[in-house]
């Protein structure tokens, strides 16, 4: 008993941290059109700034203030100033994916190059802890919940509320046609930026936190499993990025529980192919060639 | 080569606005030429659109009258030539910024956002986006309920007036071809342009539909709606266009009302006489 | 458990001085080439200078170990030289360079044995080519006195090889022998990571308990780098074990023990030598904190002595050498140029206890100098103890040596603080031996 509830508990505490980032992702993609490999590594950057800013000890609140604000100012400065110029020269979307690698890979060995390979580490401050029913869960680990939660709702606000998510949803869906509405792509994109790069910055400061340890590596590791979870729920959906969270969460505890804990990353990515089979466009998809960003 | 707008078709003017000739035209075109390739697709092309007509734009396919409503609306860049719009001059522009002038314009193929509900592609069609701040889309200021309601109550009036709020929070991919006409319609109006340009808005659409479609714009033009449509069902235009502008192998051939252009043997010989639109 | 992570096991305590001992290896393999040097002053006389190769990689990524495996041969020809040597014979050192591939590494075995009449012992420590080349040796009836990995030598079968550290998969058996000798516990939990360095200790591990009446309560083996490994936690505690032996990288180990910290356990945690660094030691640090770490972790790793007469010995031997060792302050902690110094010095010892330098006749004196009553540290004392006609024990710098059936010894294990550094408790030779039930 105390184990369903546990594996519950975490898979939801997995699923909570996976969807900040997945959200952000795909909302990115959805928007923006890029797909951005180098999210990861920004996710990255975003824990050695937090670190290198506020030093080890540090509010949480505070924390993923300067993790969004510098996930957004990294992710406005690469994908609008450094991708942007290579989409207004006419690149494809392929050549696209391999600036953002490129990308990725200077930002990780950069920050290799300038922190050595060892990892950092947070200092332990003795986290209050809460027991439910057998299960132990600490403020941390509330927390991002609470922040998941908080920040689904707000994208589903955006999104559905604001004439400014309309024009989000709008430019995922037609940007020339949303160009015809009065809609400007070039400021909904900058935003979209912005935005998924707040997104990025508090999914890495509450990574890096919660695992206590991060070294170049660990958002680049993160994102495999945060891209899944993206492209699980239907790529550029940030609904789906959160089912697709969620599910994977689950079914990974679930396996560690039921089956051995080496199976918890197998046990991801069986899901995933299977729903891919089934429905290759991901889980919210409903016509493969209507891109959209449904909430 | 051209017609001197304005001088070759009083009859135009009797049928317009009491007025309208003693202002500028609404939309002049002048020189307008554009090229794909080595393919000129417009060339010299040059008439007005005066306040509260619809004007009509006719040719045999291939004549350049898509290529037109284009370069008007910014998705094409013209070669040269000039725009000018209440005066300004547009030529060039971005689509979007062209849009904000008060520019709208349907597609030949009826352009819906499939992925929102028939009430929410309205409501990107509303105009003022030029309010729209960032700060105010990240602090979620401008909610719907809010500060928007007037734009709601707007697109529901407009729903109501085409008879279709029964449909409002379909998804407009799960729609009808003639009904995504009407929602692109209905997303054009949402922005009360000052120029509608419409681009064969009746192509394959149903005939009833197609009345009614037809019944909506009149009502618009009386309403003070100035539009340029393109259409190739003659009868439509008969009904619905004057002046009409005949364009031919990318430039302009005549203007002036439907009974005088069936009695241009020029216009004849180069498209009426071919039996209409094919 | 593959040779790159037997290496990285040690590289993280030695990984700086290995990198410094690279360049100067490559130099003096470079002006030596294969041809002898003088291990020592060698008077021209009736009797041959004899020759100890050592067989390595002195050229390649490799290169260091070759730099090792010289610079304890020539301490200890130094020493022996010192003492009289043997017979009258002295010793010299030879660099056979195998350039750490099959593919050099079997020429040059052969031209060595073919071109060196006076070759009376190898000392190698190169993983992985093993299979190769101590065939080659043992045909040649030349002893090899190995420090290297290879498991298949495990069950070695050739009467010319000895090794004094343990094959790659013993590390397994040194926990058991660590959690039966060192703690008193019987419930064990076992919390590996996926991959194949952490799960190449699980099968000594099982093994030693069962040989020494352990339990093994739980073996989870984990996937690295989760968020979380909570539910895994709970497993493991409900099987209630007493301590916990682990091994993964440091970005897993934070999150599972920190996991543990949260689910309330407070027991002992037992890490392998893969858990040597420092940046297991910070992870572990952020996760449950430097107090708890100093208090409740040991990790079990292969001991270097840095006291006694074995080692001041071996340190003025090195020293004194001159200037064939290139960096003697860095190299009297580095076990790969400790090993070959104590292989050289049994050598020359089962020379004197078996009264000829015929390998045929002096190999079994190898183990049989290792067994006998006096406790001797140094050359000098067992050639002093044999000439009173005693019988030896050569404890070295490496520590007890016990050959089991198979030629193999596990050589000297600690349980070190993590914090300190110190060795909490010695796991000996004969504790490993016990948990391999041999």
């Amino acid at each position: 008993m105390t184990l369903l509830l546990g594996i519950v508990i975490f898979g939801v505490y997995s699923a909570a941290l996976l969807a900040i980032g997945a959200v952000g992702f795909t909302l990115q993609f959805g928007v923006t059109n890029v797909l951005n490999l180098a999210f990861g590594s920004i996710l990255t950057a975003c824990i050695f700034a937090e670190y290198g800013l506020t030093g080890h000890s540090t509010n949480l609140w505070i924390a993923m203030a300067v993790g969004a604000a510098s996930g957004a100012v990294l992710s406005l400065l690469i994908g609008h100033v450094v991708v942007g110029a290579f989409l207004r020269r006419g690149a494809t979307g392929f050549g696209i994916a391999m600036v953002t690698i490129a990308i990725s890979l200077m930002v990780q060995f950069g920050l290799e190059a300038i922190q050595g390979p060892d990892i950092l580490s947070y200092s332990a401050g003795s986290q209050a802890t809460m027991n439910i029913g057998g299960v132990v869960l600490s403020s941390g680990q509330l927390t991002t919940i609470i922040v998941a939660v908080l920040a689904m709702a707000a994208v589903q606000v955006l999104l559905r509320m604001t004439k400014f998510g309309l024009a989000m949803r709008a430019t995922a869906a037609d940007v020339s046609l949303a160009r015809t509405c009065a809609v400007s792509p070039a400021r909904t994109r900058a935003v979209t930026w912005l935005i998924s790069g707040a997104l990025c910055g508090i999914c890495g400061v509450l990574l890096g936190i919660g695992e206590g340890s991060f070294s170049a590596s660990t958002g680049s590791d993160f994102f495999i499993t945060l891209a899944a979870a993206a492209v699980l729920g239907g790529i550029g959906k940030p609904a789906g990025a959160m089912i697709g969270a969620l599910i994977i969460g689950i079914v990974s505890q679930a396996a560690a529980a039921v089956i051995a804990p080496s199976y918890k990353t197998i046990a991801a990515w069986v899901i995933l192919i299977a729903v891919l089979v089934l429905r290759p466009q991901g889980i919210l998809a409903e016509f493969a060639a209507d891109r959209e960003l449904v909430a | 080569m051209t017609t001197s707008p304005g001088a070759s078709h009083p009859a135009a003017g009797e049928t317009a606005l009491a007025g309208s000739q003693a202002r500028p035209p609404l939309l002049r075109v002048e020189g307008l030429a554009c090229h794909f390739g080595g393919v000129l697709a417009v060339q010299d092309a040059t008439f007005d659109v005066r306040h509260g007509t619809i004007t009509g734009l006719i040719g045999p396919n291939g004549a350049g009258k898509s290529t037109v409503i284009n370069l008007i609306s910014g998705s094409t860049r013209p070669g040269q030539g000039s725009v000018r719009f209440n005066g300004d001059e547009i030529a060039g522009q971005r689509p979007h910024e062209i849009a904000h002038r008060g520019i709208v314009r349907t597609f030949q193929q009826a352009n819906v956002f499939g992925g929102l509900t028939v009430l929410e592609n309205l409501l990107v069609g509303a105009a003022p986006w030029r309010g729209e701040r960032v700060s105010a889309a990240l602090g979620r200021k401008q909610a719907w309920s809010a500060t928007q309601s007037g734009l709601l109550d707007q697109a529901w009036d407009i729903l109501r007036r085409f008879g279709l709020e029964g449909i409002a929070n379909d998804y407009a991919r799960a729609l009808s071809g003639g009904q995504r006409r009407l929602v692109e319609l209905m997303r054009a109006l949402m922005a009360q342009p000052a120029l509608l340009l419409l681009d064969e808005p009746m192509a394959g659409v149903h005939p009833a539909l197609a009345a009614s479609i037809a019944d909506r714009l009149l009502e618009m033009r009386d309403a003070g709606m100035t539009m340029l449509m393109v259409e190739h069902e003659l009868r439509l235009v008969e009904k619905l266009c004057d002046p009409v502008v005949v364009m031919a192998r990318g430039t302009v051939l005549a203007e002036g009302s439907m009974a005088e252009l069936q009695s241009n043997q020029e216009v004849v010989d180069a498209y009426l006489g071919g039996g209409g639109g094919g | 458990m593959s040779r790159g992570g037997h290496r990285a096991r040690w590289s993280a305590a030695h990984g700086a001085r290995l990198a410094l001992a690279g360049g100067l290896g490559l130099t003096l393999a470079a002006c030596a080439g294969s041809a002898a040097t003088g291990g020592g002053a060698s008077p021209a006389g009736a009797s041959a200078t004899l020759e100890i190769a050592a067989f390595s990689p002195f050229t390649g990524p490799n290169a260091p170990y070759g730099y090792f495996q010289y610079t304890g041969c020539v301490a200890a020809v130094h020493a022996i030289n010192a003492a009289g040597g043997v017979t009258g014979h002295h010793f010299t050192c030879t660099i056979v360079d195998n350039r750490g591939e099959p593919a050099d590494a079997v020429p040059a075995a052969n031209n060595m044995v073919a071109s060196s009449p006076h070759l009376v012992g190898i000392v190698d420590g190169d993983s992985g080519l093993m299979s190769a080349t101590v065939p080659l040796f043992n045909q040649a009836h030349i002893p090899d006195l190995s420090a290297g990995g290879d498991v298949q030598f495990d069950k070695n079968i050739y009467p010319y090889f000895w090794r004094t550290t343990p094959g790659d998969d013993v590390a397994g058996y040194t926990l058991a022998a660590y959690v039966k000798f060192g703690t008193g516990f019987t419930r064990i939990a076992a919390v590996f990571g996926n991959d194949q360095a952490a799960q190449g200790n699980v099968p000594g591990l099982v093994s030693g308990a069962r040989h020494l009446g352990l339990h093994i309560a739980v073996s989870e083996s984990i996937a690295l780098d989760q968020t979380t490994y909570a539910t895994e936690v709970q497993k493991i505690l409900a099987a209630h074990p007493q301590v916990i032996v682990t091994e993964s990288d440091p970005q897993t180990a934070g999150v599972l023990l920190g996991g543990l910290k949260q689910a309330g356990w407070t027991g002992p945690i037992v890490g392998t030598s893969g858990t040597l660094g420092i940046d297991y030691d910070k992870a572990a640090i952020a996760a449950i904190g430097k107090a708890a770490y100093e208090a409740r972790f040991v990790r079990i790793i292969q001991y270097a002595q840095q006291s006694g007469l074995a080692w001041q010995t071996w340190k003025s031997a090195l020293f004194a050498a001159g200037s064939l060792v290139k960096d003697p302050a860095s190299d009297e902690t580095a076990i790969y140029a400790e090993l070959p110094y104590d292989h050289t010095t049994m050598l020359a010892l089962a020379m004197l206890a078996a009264h000829s330098t015929n390998p045929v006749t002096f190999n079994p004196y190898i183990e049989k100098i290792t067994q006998g009553r006096t406790v001797v540290h140094t050359f000098a004392q067992g050639k002093a103890a044999l000439a009173a006609g005693k019988t030896i024990d050569y404890v070295g710098v490496t520590g007890q040596v016990s050959f089991d059936k198979y030629h193999n010894s596990a050589g000297l294990w600690a349980a070190e603080n993590p914090v300190t550094n110190l060795p909490e408790k010695l796991v000996s030779a004969r504790d490993v031996t016990a948990a391999e039930g041999h």
